[in-house]
């Protein structure tokens, strides 16, 4: 694959596809770290552009990456300063973005979508990818796929998974 | 909250990035990816001149010098070509790892336990080098104070000799002790909790 195609699929899908890549990241990580992940995972899916194999679909390659380098991304892998830096460099352009890091949240909305991400944040790794694979709408099989678990394995985690996301924003005042 | 509501809310607007976001974050990522190349080809250039100038300078006066004989000369040029050959395999590794991925046509957990696997090998090939390193360095003392028994070595160049390698043996393991307890092994228990949640 040349360089020029590679460049032309890697910006075709992070625009197509930004929500896997945003879900993913706020799943994953917050505030300074989001950026850092994003390059991270920005980085992964670039590296995997020569992998794709004609036919599948996009968005079910990038869930594969996108969670791979999720689950493996190493927090604080750089020095906190420079990610901070990069963050403010960012935020300076992107004022909306953060506000919302910072807690001036403008929506209800907004606010319940905040305390979602919390609650996902709080579970097992595993667990975090296939509650944000599933309400993305993908089916058990295609999780199993990807993580390697069975059906039933999925569904029985997911079930629990996704009642301790209930009771954490249950649990919450609004 | 009930899971309807949930998946409306997941759905909805504000749970996709703007277009601008993106765009930030792609401008970054080239600009990142850029610079590491750019610091990358300035080290590699670096390194190849400090080389080329070492190079030059140990084998010139060799060459030029007419009590020293020809298969001495072979020999030092043969000594002087392996970082030459060290540079050109680390140029190709680094490239080559720059577009290392994992398999993506497997599961996560399988992709998971290879990454385990190769790390281990990694850490094993680490320990090898670090036991070389560690016997090499008596040796290569032993081989200078031979030379300098046998009269082809003075004193004062003896000990420059040693010192310069014991130097790049301790800058060579420190670097060797970097990657495999700052890198390696935190992968390790990285990769080993993630794969005992499955």
């Amino acid at each position: 694959m040349d360089e020029s195609e590679r460049e032309r699929r890697f910006a075709a899908w992070t625009t197509a596809h930004a929500a896997i890549l945003h879900r993913v990241v706020n799943g994953f990580a917050q505030g300074a770290d989001r950026d850092d992940l994003m390059q991270e995972i920005l980085l992964a899916t670039w590296k995997a552009i020569p992998a794709f194999r004609e036919g599948s679909l996009p968005s079910t390659f990038l869930y594969r990456v996108t969670h791979n380098a999720a689950l493996t991304w190493k927090r604080g892998e750089r020095s906190r300063r420079e990610r901070l830096e990069r963050f403010e460099r960012l935020s300076d352009r992107n004022p909306g973005a953060a506000a919302a890091a910072e807690g001036e949240s403008v929506s209800e909305q907004e606010r319940q979508l905040r305390r979602l991400y919390e609650a996902i944040r709080e579970l097992p790794a595993v667990d975090r990818s296939l509650v944000l694979l599933s309400l993305d709408g993908l089916p058990y099989a295609e999780l199993a796929a990807i993580h390697g678990l069975t059906a039933s394995n999925v569904g029985a985690r997911l079930t629990r998974a996704r009642q301790a996301v209930a009771l954490r924003l249950q649990g919450e005042p609004t | 909250m009930t899971p309807d509501p949930l998946e409306t809310l997941w759905r909805s607007a504000a749970n996709q990035p703007t277009a601008a976001q993106m765009e930030i974050h792609r401008a970054a990522f080239a600009r990142a990816f850029a610079a590491r190349f750019r610091r990358f080809a300035v080290a590699m250039s670096i390194a190849a001149v400090v080389l080329a100038a070492a190079t030059i300078a140990l084998l010139l006066p060799l060459l030029q010098s007419e009590t020293v004989g020809r298969a001495e000369t072979l020999g030092l040029a043969a000594l002087l070509l392996l970082p030459w050959i060290a540079l050109t395999l680390f140029v190709r590794r680094q490239l080559r790892l720059r577009d290392e991925h994992p398999d993506y046509a497997r599961s996560i957990a399988d992709g998971l336990r290879a990454a385990l696997a190769d790390n281990h090998f990694a850490r094993a090939r680490l320990r090898t080098i670090a036991i070389l390193h560690a016997v090499s360095l008596p040796l290569l003392g032993l081989a200078v104070f031979r030379l300098r028994e046998a009269g082809r070595a003075t004193t004062t160049e003896a000990i420059s000799l040693v010192a310069v390698l014991a130097v790049l043996l301790v800058a060579t393991g420190v670097v060797l002790g970097v990657r495999y307890f700052a890198h390696l092994k935190p992968r390790e228990r990285r990769l080993r909790e993630l794969l005992a949640s499955y």
